[in-house]
């Protein structure tokens, strides 16, 4: 029942709104699902009135696009489609602890997130322009960054397993910190100036390490902080293994099984931005100006006008288009605008009541 | 071109130059020795990874008809690598290629830096600034040259004579091991020669895999955790099991011990298994599978302590570190 209406209330938006079909999308491969993410894929478009078409006809809950760019993006097997190259893209997803609908703390951390990864490595690091630089909401728990250049589209799978292995300072050699100082270049540099701050400040809680270390980095700090100008990182006995969990503080946190394969499978299918994601309502976004980018207020595709709804489990309070609901008892009948209704049923806390 | 271009192009006949040189001395027809010393070149690349005899000769070689005949031997045992449709043919080519290229240039300091040039547009000063992303697909194998480990600063890595000697050879194994080739455009001649190679390949394959005891010690560290993980009961991935199920393949683990294996695993089903083991055996779906090599293995994320591995390819290894034992 809720998914019929789910879809209805979907296919009434496309009509008004028909998405934007991603760049290039006569080489992309599409996928669709409304029980699962992607129930079907191997879709292919030729021009962008048949993508929006799909949508008004179909009315996907979920609606996916390849990373790759394919001869023919229909073919099946695998191997048969012809891959020219992919962009390359990275997840950031938080699985929510609090136990809300929404959740504006957990959605902040991945734009934290999501910022460290552009600022600090792409853009310092990779060198790569801000304008080749694609920021999206994924419509429920993060963001995607998709870099888009003729230089990425050429990587090969190991040349991606080197990147994501980079970002997390996955086999970073500690030896390399002797004679390192806060400008060299790379993981070396980082690992460097990271050091000396947790020297200078020890919260051994924000760096991982014992507070028993963090007291005797406090008691010889000077003395560190002198080795450390001359490049000397060993003042401290076995201090290597210390200074990797300093280190650690500074990687690109990624779901090491699901974040990161987003980033390595270059036949991976991500979410399409502009379409709406049936598991929250709400419309997976371009968030290039993230920074002013509410991902629970720009997003809102519904109407304000109130509806009913019966709620089936218990909702804790929650925020949407800055505006709070709840808490909800199961059983109980509450009207709210029709966005938080949309919002409450996709997330299957509430269906509507004619 | 003068007499040390042509020098330089028949010790580095992957160069740009060498094209270039190649280009301008059109010919109707590729005469059969020029054949035959192209296949004689592939076959010595592939075998022997020698190259003091052929630097020695090449060093100071004035004759002009002898270097360009080694710079015109190159691509068409490029050709007749790619043409076999057997990628060991490829990989033992390309091996070779690579080390003599690497050999090379540790005697040749300046080649590294017009190669840089002409290659990359990396230019030296001091170190040399190589753009991210040529490195990215040309990155040599081992752990001190993982990109974590380099100088990156905005889309460059800056690094040594040694590492550049390494991401040219590794240049050098790509160009060879990425090569497709249609064979219907190729001539007959190059085509029968090529057989010779494959035979070569499959008679040391024969020589390294001898029947006999499976050796579990001597797994190469990523085959050995994904068979501790699985007698350990732990949940492992399709990706990991499938690559193990090739793996064993490869070293004619019988396949009733290849179903045990996986004995131990979560929701373990021996039909389920066999029919999985003898798909990858080609015996169900009629496509025999092979173990992937370490690149491979490293980009599905299950290489363990590579450099600890002294070859590129799991079954190697096994072979080597079964060898060490002896």
């Amino acid at each position: 029942m809720s998914v019929e209406l789910i879809k209805q209330m979907f296919a009434a938006y496309y009509e008004k709104h028909p998405p934007q079909a991603p760049p290039s999308f006569g080489q992309r491969e599409f996928g669709f699902g409304s029980d699962k993410k992607i129930d079907y894929r191997h879709i292919s478009f030729k021009n962008e009135r048949d993508f929006q078409n799909y949508f008004i006809s179909n009315a996907p809950l979920y609606a996916s696009f390849s990373a790759g760019y394919y001869e023919f993006p229909d073919g099946r097997p695998m191997p048969k489609k012809g891959l020219i190259g992919a962009d390359l893209i990275f997840e950031f997803d938080q699985e929510c602890p609090h136990g809300t609908l929404f959740c504006p703390d957990c959605l902040e951390k991945t734009k934290q997130d999501t910022f460290h990864l552009i600022e600090e490595f792409l853009c310092r690091d990779f060198g790569v322009s801000r304008k080749d630089i694609y920021i999206n909401f994924s419509g429920s728990r993060g963001y995607h960054v998709h870099v888009r250049n003729k230089d990425v589209q050429r990587l090969d799978g190991r040349a991606r397993r080197e990147i994501a292995d980079y970002l997390q300072a996955r086999n970073f050699d500690v030896r390399l910190l002797k004679g390192a100082s806060a400008s060299s270049k790379g993981w070396k540099g980082r690992a460097a100036r990271t050091v000396r701050a947790f020297v200078e400040n020890p919260e051994y809680k924000r760096y991982g390490v014992s507070a028993q270390f963090a007291k005797k980095v406090t008691e010889r700090k000077d003395e560190i902080l002198l080795n450390i100008d001359r490049g000397n990182y060993d003042v401290l006995k076995g201090a290597d293994s210390r200074w990797e969990s300093v280190i650690d503080s500074q990687v690109v946190h990624m779901n090491a099984d699901i974040d990161q394969s987003v980033t390595l499978d270059m036949a991976r299918l991500i979410r399409v931005p502009t379409t709406l994601h049936g598991g929250s309502s709400l419309l997976a976004a371009h968030a290039n100006d993230l920074e002013r980018f509410n991902p629970l207020k720009d997003t809102i595709a519904f109407h304000n006008y109130p509806v009913k709804v019966k709620v089936l489990k218990d909702v804790l309070q929650f925020v949407l288009n800055e505006t709070t609901f709840g808490p909800f008892k199961a059983g109980e009948e509450a009207s709210v605008p029709e966005y938080a209704a949309m919002g409450m049923l996709c997330k299957q806390a509430a269906d509507m009541i004619k | 071109m003068n007499l040390r271009d042509v020098q330089f192009c028949a010790r580095y006949p992957f160069s740009p130059g060498s094209r270039q040189l190649l280009s301008s001395q059109a010919v109707d027809a590729v005469p059969p020795e020029l054949m035959d010393r192209a296949q004689e070149t592939a076959i010595r690349w592939m075998t022997s990874h020698s190259f003091s005899d052929e630097w020695q000769r090449l060093k100071d070689a004035e004759n002009e008809s002898t270097l360009m005949a080694e710079v015109a031997a190159y691509p068409l045992a490029k050709l007749m690598s790619a043409s076999t449709d057997v990628p060991a043919v490829k990989k033992d080519f390309g091996k070779g290629a690579s080390a003599r290229t690497l050999f090379f240039l540790r005697r040749d300091p300046d080649a590294i830096a017009r190669l840089a040039g002409e290659l990359f547009e990396a230019k030296k000063d001091g170190l040399y600034r190589l753009g991210v992303y040529d490195y990215l697909m040309n990155i040599p194998f081992g752990a001190e040259f993982k990109l974590v480990n380099t100088e990156l600063d905005d889309g460059f890595v800056h690094i040594d004579d040694e590492v550049m000697s390494r991401v040219i050879a590794e240049y050098v194994y790509r160009s060879i091991d990425g090569m497709h080739v249609d064979k219907k455009s190729l001539p007959r001649s190059l085509l029968q020669r090529a057989d010779e190679l494959k035979r070569h390949v499959a008679a040391r394959e024969e020589k390294e895999i001898e029947a006999g005891p499976i050796d579990y010690s001597a797994f190469p560290p990523c085959m050995r955790r994904i068979y501790q993980e699985l007698r350990s009961g732990a949940p492992v991935a399709h990706n990991s099991r499938f690559v193990f199920v090739t793996f064993m393949a490869n070293i004619k683990v019988p396949k009733k011990e290849m179903v045990a294996a996986f004995y131990k695993t979560p929701n373990f089903n021996e039909t389920k298994t066999r029919y999985h083991v003898e798909h990858a055996l080609g015996e169900q779906g009629g496509i025999k599978y092979s173990c992937p090599a370490c690149a491979k293995v490293e980009s599905y994320g299950l290489c363990f302590k590579y450099n600890t591995c002294i070859k590129r390819h799991p079954v190697s290894n096994y072979s080597f570190n079964r060898g060490k034992k002896r």
